[in-house]
Formats: structure tokens, C-alpha cells, sequence
């Protein structure tokens, strides 16, 4: 099912424009030309707010600050000044993320996706991201359902890898969080402990090496 | 040096002399009064004595001159004042010239009328008073010593008739005529006054020595150390008064300081009537003047600050508008997205440089997840990387990791780092932004954010020169016209904040740009 968004933006040519954009990558958008009180019945199905802040009629730092007195919908500010001041005062008023103007509309939809998915992330002991799924409570994982044989370390670099929810992780952050306790460690030993995992996992491509970085868990299915 | 100090430093300066000069005033008075009346004694009572003298020379001297009358002075009858033909005035006498020829001595003596033959002559405790004064002086400090006038005979040739008598300056002695009477030399800190006279006789008695002393204080200043204590009272009054100016002076200086430091915004307290109060009025206009200044400045600042970011977002919307026009463009306009998104970085980096430049460039500093504002970069500079199939990968910790920055000038900072990198990299490179949890030297958390790319990278030679203020490095990144400004925002963005920025090549080519400082627990 679509998301649904509720876009509040003066300017004509941009508000057209990023609502063809949204709704051609599947979103269901809701344009109001200018400022105003947001009430229950305007969010009701809403997945998230993406507001202007220099608005007529009710400027945006006033819709946040309504909006959050009875709605924990998600807020996306969008914001022309390079002072700090506005951005400081919409996340403290309950803002969840801003962007900058000017902007990509594939760097909207990468933020908003973003902001989307996150309640998503790192719900309970069950982690799943792409074909992998980790009960952390029964030390389980699986990919495409079939349960693999890990040792303790590598069940711990893979639930490292997977509290992320897909996002690269820093080879330094995992030899400090994986190899540490050992007393052993150094990035070498974290390389073979990948080469093990990825053997055990079985496919190719599920934890990719990340240039720079260090390794991430596949969001999506490559077969 | 304080100025009470100094004040008090002058008070002893001008007391120590004037006081040293007030006892020599006062030593010379006293001497010469003594001498003045020893020599009246000696030429009235001696020629009633010289026949005593001649007979008695051995043991005569002691208890000639002199009263009883204990406390109190009494001048000699005028009738027995300096014979007639021996004027006092022209009696020839030298004394010492010490400015020091204080004499401490406190015991005085009775210059009284002639005494019985056998009485001693007692000490007064007061100073002589000046010849003719006739006062009676208060006594002198308790427990003086008393000392008689003793007289020494001496025969023509200067010999004396007495053991124990002091020897006689032969050259003085000599010069005197028969009936001369001469004041020997006063001697520095002694109380001794002699009076030298001859006889009309050439035996035994030929000379007569006459040995008094000049008693205690009083020919100019008062008996007692009493005279101090006025001194003292005017000395510490002076101090007192001059003590609630200098408190005064340091109060002022004291608010002229906090007005300083709260940028000539507070008032100057003006209390009294005289010049300190003058003075802090005075401050107080400057301050005011300085303060309508600084507001006229601060307003023009702000002026300017709001017409760039106003103007910044006109040009930004425009800006979005034509970002998405390109994004639905086929490939040849993949050139035309550069230069828009080029534009676009321009823009942000000319408003940042409006507030770097400000006098006291604003910091608005939050809390601010690091991770995320890499992603926020990393999707910005996305799509025009896509199109040179150049990937930028954002990596972190395990844990979210926030520094107090301002994220408007750190993320403008973080992105001008990215976009040099994705800019200056070669088709299907690479851009890692990643942000690593440290700890510094004493243990507390730090934060990096490391910028990598895998392009052709710059010499290490060149980085030094391109870290300075406008430089832009040689080929291949020298043709770039954003390097300079972006580099140099990004630099100043990150000090202002007091993080640093270092940059070195990278491990696998390429360049590395670190940003550190410190990171919230």
C-alpha cells in the first residue's frame, strides 16, 4: 500500500514538481498550498508531514508545534536559510528530520524512505534484514528460513551487522564490539571471521564489503 | 606599583627628612641656648671663684654652678649678666656642623642663680628654653639622668690641676686673652656644652673648663615624643582619605570592566561630586558612544545577514525547481546537473562565509546525531555521483554517536568535503563517509568523521598550501573553481566550532579529510 504524505509548500513550480516527483515513485501526496493549523482529521491516514517553513499565513514552526499536540506523526522540514537557528528549533519542536534547499528529488525520496522504514529497525529480539533473520533471544539465525550453524562470535558479528538494519558498519566499531571480549583482535581476524560467516550463509552477497568502510548486510534479495 | 603604596611610600619619604630636620633644628637650638646660658653662668659666677680655685685647684670644680630649684628655671639676675666689657655677642665661638647632631640625651639641668658652694646643681626634666623666654618647660622623660656643671682648672701651659679632667686644645687655649670666655665645638651626639675661660691669673687657674649639658628636648620642638602623634594623626588621616578614593578609583575601573565585557551595555554608577565622579561620568559617556556604535554595526551585520539569506532562498527555490527539471533529463544533461548542483553548493557556501565573516560569527550549537547527517550528505551528493557511477557509502558504529556542533556549519562542512571528493574522483570510484568513536587523552569521547575517496588524490606537498585560505591545489584538482571556497568554508566551519581538520592521503589513495573533536557521552 502506498504511503501516504501530506505536503505543505507556497511556491507553485516547486510544490507541482515535487508532487509529480513523489507520486510517480508511488506515494500518495496531499498538497496544501499554505500554512495553516493542522487538525486530527488532516493526518488521519498520514504516514508523514513534509513542511516549508517560510509559509504565508501560519508559518511552519507554528503547524509543528500544533501537530505535535496530538499527533506523533513524522516531520520533514524543508528549509532555504543556512542559519542553524530553525532547524535547531523545529527538531526541538518535534521535527524529525530537515532537508535543505535545493534539493534532488532521488535525495527526497531517499530521505523520506528513510524516515519511512525506521520504526521498522531493531523492533524486539527478532531482526530480519534482506534474507537474513536473527532470533537474538534464542541465538538462531536463517537465511530464506534455513537455520545455520554460527559460533558465538559469529552470531555476534551478525547481529552487529543486522542492529543496523542494513547500513554499513565500521570495521573498527566491529573489532571493538565482536573480537574485543576475546582479547584477541585487529582487523585481519575480523576478515576471516567474515570470510567464515559468508561461507555459512551460503550466498553470495549477503554481507557486502563496503569500499572504505567495512561490511553491511544486504538489504536486498539478489536472486 | 599600587597608588596606595605609593601614597604611603611619599608620607614616609617627606616625614623621615622633615622629621630628621626638625631634630637637628631642634639639637642646634637647645645646644646654643645651653651654651648661651653656661657662658652667662661662667662669666657671672667665676671671678667669685677664682680665689677659691688657686687654692683648691686638685679637688676644686665640682658643685659651683647651679641652683636646687628643681623644676623650674630661673634666668640669672640681669645684674649678673655678661660683664660689660666680655658682650656675649662677640664671644668667639665654633661648633660642629652636623646635620645629625642630635642629642639624645634627656637630662637637663638648673641654669640657675649661683649655688651654695657645696650644693650640686640638680637636673631638670625640661629643655632650657630659648634665651629670654622665660617659660617654664614640662618635664622631661621620666628617670633622666641628672648631670652637675663641673668645672676644670688648668695651669698656663694647659696642665690640669685634676685627675680625670679632659685635656685642653692648646691652640684654642692659647689664643685666649685674659678674661676671654670661648664655647668649645659642639660634638655630634653629645650633650656636652663646654665653655672655656681665662683668668686673669698665670698660675694653677689659668684656664677654667666648664662642662655643662644641654639637657633634653624642647628648644624648638615639644619635651615629649607627644609632638609624633598629630604627625601620626594627619599621616593616617591622609592615608584614610586618599584610601576611600583609591577604593573608589578600583570600583570604577571595576565596572568600566564588566561594561566591557557585556559589550557597553550596563550603566556606570556616578556617586558624589568631585572628579572620580567626573571620571566615572566620563566612562559612562564613552561607554554610551561605544555602545551606539557597536548597535549601529550589529545592525548593519544583521542587514546584511538577513538580505543573504533571504537571498539565498530565493535563489535556492528556483534552484530546486531546476534540479528536478534536469532529473527527468536524458543523459547529456548529466553535465548540466553538475553545474546545477555546483550552484547550488556556491550558494550554501557564500551564505556560510557571510556569517564566518561576521565579527562574532554565531554558533547555534545542538545535539547532533552524527550518523544521520552523514546520511543527509551522503543523499545529496547521491544522485549527481550516480550519474559518474561513483558510489558514496556512509558508515557507523553500532551506537549513535552526537557531538554539540552546529549542524548547519558542520553538515556544510562535512559536504563541501564530500563533494571535493565525489568532484575530483574518477568514474566508478568511491566515497566513504564514516563516523568512529574515540577517546582522547584523558579518557573522554571524541568524535571523527572521515571523508575518503579513492580519486587521483593531491600530493602531500600540496596539502599544506591547499589547507590556506583560497589556494587551490594544481591538476588534475586545480581546474576545479569550487575548490578553493569549499575547502576554506569547511575549514572555518570546523574551527569555529573548535574542531580540526586534517587532510592526508588517503591509506588506499586518494585523499582523507578528518574532522575531530569532542563527542557528547
Amino acid at each position: 500500500m502506498a504511503s501516504r504524505l501530506l505536503f505543505i509548500e507556497d511556491d507553485q513550480a516547486l510544490g507541482k514538481q515535487v508532487v509529480a516527483q513523489l507520486e510517480k515513485q508511488g506515494y500518495a501526496v496531499t498538497w496544501l498550498r499554505e500554512g495553516r493549523l493542522l487538525d486530527v482529521e488532516d493526518v488521519r491516514g498520514v504516514d508523514m508531514v513534509i513542511v516549508d517553513l517560510m509559509l504565508p499565513g501560519t508559518y511552519g514552526m507554528d503547524i509543528i508545534k500544533s501537530l505535535r499536540g496530538f499527533s506523533e506523526i513524522p516531520i520533514m522540514v524543508l528549509s532555504a536559510r543556512v542559519d542553524s537557528h530553525d532547524k535547531v528549533r523545529a527538531l526541538k519542536l518535534g521535527a524529525d528530520d530537515y532537508m535543505t534547499k535545493p534539493f534532488w528529488p532521488e535525495e527526497l525520496s531517499e530521505r523520506l524512505r528513510a524516515r519511512l522504514r525506521r520504526p521498522a529497525l531493531q523492533r524486539g529480539d527478532a531482526l530480519a534484514v534482506g534474507v537474513v533473520r536473527l532470533d537474538r533471544a534464542r541465538r538462531e539465525a536463517f537465511v530464506r528460513d534455513r537455520l545455520i550453524e554460527l559460533t558465538p562470535v559469529e552470531l555476534g558479528l551478525l547481529e552487529a551487522l543486522m542492529v543496523r538494519g542494513g547500513e554499513a558498519v565500521t570495521r573498527q566499531a566491529l573489532v571493538d564490539k565482536v573480537l574485543a571480549p576475546d582479547g584477541e583482535g585487529g582487523e585481519r581476524t575480523l576478515d576471516v571471521h567474515v570470510s567464515r560467516l559468508r561461507k555459512k550463509l551460503g550466498e553470495e552477497g549477503v554481507i557486502e564489503t563496503v569500499w572504505g568502510v567495512g561490511y553491511r548486510i544486504a538489504k536486498a534479495d539478489r536472486r | 606599583m599600587k597608588l596606595r603604596g605609593r601614597l604611603a611610600l611619599t608620607v614616609v619619604a617627606v616625614m623621615v627628612p622633615t622629621a630628621g630636620v626638625l631634630l637637628w633644628l631642634d639639637a642646634t637650638a637647645r645646644h646654643d641656648a645651653a651654651a648661651h646660658m653656661l657662658t652667662r653662668i661662667v662669666a657671672d659666677d667665676l671671678p667669685g671663684h677664682e680665689e677659691e680655685c688657686r687654692a683648691t685647684a686638685p679637688s676644686w670644680g665640682t658643685g659651683l654652678f647651679g641652683g636646687p630649684q628643681k623644676g623650674r628655671w630661673s634666668r640669672p639676675p640681669p645684674a649678673k649678666r655678661a660683664p660689660p666689657n666680655e658682650p656675649l655677642d662677640h664671644l668667639p665661638e665654633r661648633r660642629g656642623s652636623s646635620p645629625d647632631g642630635v642629642d639624645a640625651g634627656p637630662s637637663s639641668r638648673d641654669l640657675g642663680p649661683p649655688a651654695p658652694r657645696n650644693g650640686l646643681a640638680p637636673r631638670d626634666h625640661g629643655p632650657p628654653p630659648p634665651p629670654g623666654s622665660g617659660h617654664e618647660p614640662p618635664d622631661g622623660p621620666p628617670g633622666a639622668p641628672h648631670r652637675p656643671i663641673v668645672a676644670y682648672a688648668y695651669d698656663v701651659d694647659g696642665r690640669p690641676a685634676r685627675q680625670g679632667a679632659p685635656a685642653l686644645d692648646m691652640a684654642i687655649a692659647g689664643a685666649l686673652r685674659p678674661g676671654d670666655l670661648y664655647v668649645l665645638p659642639w660634638l655630634f651626639f653629645s650633650d656636652d656644652v663646654e665653655v672655656l675661660a681665662r683668668t686673669a691669673s698665670a698660675d694653677s687657674c689659668a684656664f677654667v673648663l666648664v662642662r655643662g649639658a644641654t639637657g633634653s628636648w624642647g628648644a624648638v620642638l615639644p619635651a615629649t615624643w607627644l609632638w609624633l602623634l598629630p604627625v601620626l594623626l594627619v599621616s593616617g588621616g591622609v592615608l584614610y582619605f586618599v584610601g576611600s578614593v583609591v577604593e573608589r578609583l578600583r570600583k570604577l575601573a571595576g565596572e568600566v570592566r564588566r561594561t566591557a565585557e557585556s559589550g557597553y551595555g550596563g550603566a556606570i554608577t556616578a556617586q558624589g561630586n568631585d572628579e572620580v565622579t567626573e571620571l566615572a561620568i566620563a566612562f559612562s559617556e564613552a561607554s554610551a558612544e561605544i555602545r551606539a556604535r557597536v548597535i549601529e554595526l550589529e545592525r548593519r551585520e544583521k542587514a546584511l545577514r538577513e538580505f543573504i539569506a533571504n537571498t539565498t532562498h530565493d535563489v535556492m527555490i528556483p534552484l530546486t525547481v531546476l534540479q528536478g527539471h534536469l532529473a527527468e533529463g536524458e543523459t547529456q544533461i548529466v553535465a548540466a546537473r553538475e553545474e546545477a548542483h555546483y550552484v547550488a553548493a556556491l550558494v550554501h557556501n557564500l551564505g556560510l562565509a557571510a556569517r564566518l565573516d561576521a565579527a562574532q560569527p554565531q554558533i547555534a550549537r545542538s545535539r547532533v546525531d552524527l550518523g544521520e547527517l552523514l546520511q543527509r550528505v551522503a543523499s545529496r551528493h547521491r544522485p549527481v555521483a550516480n550519474e559518474r557511477d561513483i558510489a558514496i557509502e556512509v558508515g557507523a558504529g553500532l551506537e549513535p554517536l552526537y557531538a554539540m556542533a552546529d549542524m548547519t556549519l558542520l553538515e556544510q562542512a562535512v559536504s563541501n568535503l564530500a563533494y571535493n571528493a565525489v568532484r575530483h574522483n574518477r568514474e566508478g570510484g568511491h566515497v566513504a563517509l564514516i563516523v568512529e568513536s574515540l577517546r582522547g587523552p584523558a579518557g573522554e569521547p571524541r568524535f571523527r568523521i572521515r571523508v575518503l575517496d579513492d580519486g587521483p588524490g593531491i600530493p602531500a606537498e600540496d596539502i599544506a598550501r591547499l589547507m590556506e585560505r583560497g589556494a587551490r591545489g594544481d591538476t588534475p584538482r586545480g581546474r576545479d573553481q569550487g575548490q578553493g571556497i569549499g575547502l576554506d568554508i569547511a575549514k572555518r566551519a570546523v574551527l569555529v566550532q573548535g574542531f580540526t581538520l586534517t587532510l592526508a592521503p588517503g591509506a588506499e589513495g586518494g585523499l582523507e579529510a578528518d574532522i575531530e573533536g569532542p563527542a557528547l557521552s
